[in-house]
């Protein structure tokens, strides 16, 4: 149900982009102002000191962001979730990646749609910024759960979706240690990152391509028939056209197989009969992607695979059509075509 | 004491404003800072011995470029 992959990608996308450059900056600022104070000069410190505010920082976000996650989840699935659910979200939070990338470039019609948190919860991050306390860090990092970027709301989406209250939580920890890497270098460098517009612009074209692949999945993960799949250069080869149709007595059983490997399903292509009803069963082989969770959106069906071993799926007698299967992602798909 | 307005551009969420109040804050002499991500609008209360050009660099250091308004 979650890749993994793209939330730790944004994890690492928000580190070089929206969180280190601002909840960064405030990091940076606390430490500095708090190593002034204790007349701490630079050449008096070592690595351990540069390092422990942002440990504490990080442990603090990943605590609060890790339970929200746990919330959203529990939330989510109280709601109840099925496949379609997780093609939605998908779209909303590519949207609010698109937002974010677009008005880094300076596109100003999406100015309105910016998450502003009430200023009460404003004041509480600007408290722990200027805070003298050993404890200023970690309470920093708590407390920037209240100032979402739009990769953090887009994350929380995912994990408002994800199905479970583990999995949420899991969302939101991967995320936060994907940012992990970036805040480290930046506490060790203990200065406030060079950030030009050109290094703004290129950073949003960044934001705006991950949009984009997450809008993508998201189509793809509904059943759309418009996705990048539909381009040149993308989708099905030529190679993996379907086979002819098997002859199929009326109300005769179908059993149909597809491979799910780590980077797609084998063949791309399958094809049934409407005559029966299909059985369509999928067989892994020491499998570790996010094809182990494996849906066919349009009919509302989804299935986990276990890393090697098969299930299989009843789907009953079949309208004549083409019938996407992807990864509850949409990063890999394949079709079932049911001819007359 | 006095007052004064600028308008931000380049902000796309809550902390990119909380970071420019924080460098503003540093500046000696600035009492307040309050950046709104809606009307892209800073105002701070400072001596009036900090002139505009030391609260514009404070708002670049953060990353942003500030424009003083006259309203």
């Amino acid at each position: 149900m979650v890749n993994w992959w793209l939330v730790l990608s944004a994890g690492l996308l928000a580190g070089a982009t929206t969180c280190a450059v601002t909840q960064g900056g405030l990091l940076v600022g606390l430490i500095a102002r708090q190593r002034k104070a204790a007349g701490v000069t630079a050449g008096r410190r070592s690595a351990a000191d540069d390092l422990a505010p942002v440990g504490g920082f990080l442990a603090g976000k990943l605590l609060s962001h890790t339970a929200l996650g746990g919330v959203l989840g529990a939330l989510g699935t109280a709601f109840g979730f099925d496949p379609r659910v997780g093609a939605v979200a998908l779209l909303v939070a590519g949207a609010l990646l698109l937002m974010l990338g677009l008005g880094s470039l300076g596109v100003p019609v999406l100015r309105d749609v910016r998450f502003t948190p009430p200023e009460a919860w404003l004041s509480v991050v600007r408290g722990q910024t200027r805070s003298r306390s050993a404890a200023a860090p970690f309470l920093l990092g708590l407390a920037v759960l209240l100032v979402p970027c739009g990769v953090t709301l887009s994350m929380e989406v995912l994990a408002a979706t994800s199905g479970s209250a583990l999995t949420g939580a899991l969302v939101m920890a991967v995320f936060v240690l994907g940012t992990a890497p970036l805040f480290t270098l930046y506490g060790y460098l203990s200065q406030k990152l060079p950030f030009g517009r050109a290094m703004s612009t290129a950073l949003g074209a960044l934001v705006v391509v991950f949009g984009l692949i997450t809008v993508n999945a998201g189509l793809v993960a509904a059943g759309s028939p418009v996705s990048l799949g539909g381009l040149p250069g993308f989708g099905t080869p030529a190679a993996t056209v379907a086979a002819p149709p098997p002859s199929v007595a009326p109300g005769q059983r179908q059993d149909v197989r597809v491979q799910a490997l780590n980077d797609g399903y084998s063949p791309r292509v399958v094809t049934a009969s409407a005559k029966g009803p299909v059985r369509l069963t999928f067989s892994t082989d020491r499998v570790a992607s996010c094809i182990l969770s494996t849906a066919l959106p349009t009919l509302g069906k989804q299935v986990i695979l276990p890393q090697t071993g098969s299930k299989t799926l009843d789907l009953g007698t079949l309208a004549p059509g083409d019938y996407p299967i992807s990864c509850s992602m949409g990063m890999y798909t394949a079709t079932l075509r049911v001819v007359a | 004491m006095r007052t004064v307005t600028f308008a931000i551009a380049g902000m796309h969420c809550a902390s990119c404003g909380l970071l420019i109040d924080d460098c503003l804050l540093d500046v000696e002499g600035v009492a307040d800072a309050r950046t709104n991500l809606k009307t892209e609008r800073t105002v701070v209360r400072a001596d009036d011995t900090v002139g505009d050009a030391e609260l514009v660099a404070a708002i670049a250091e953060a990353g942003y470029v500030g424009t003083l308004q006259h309203d």
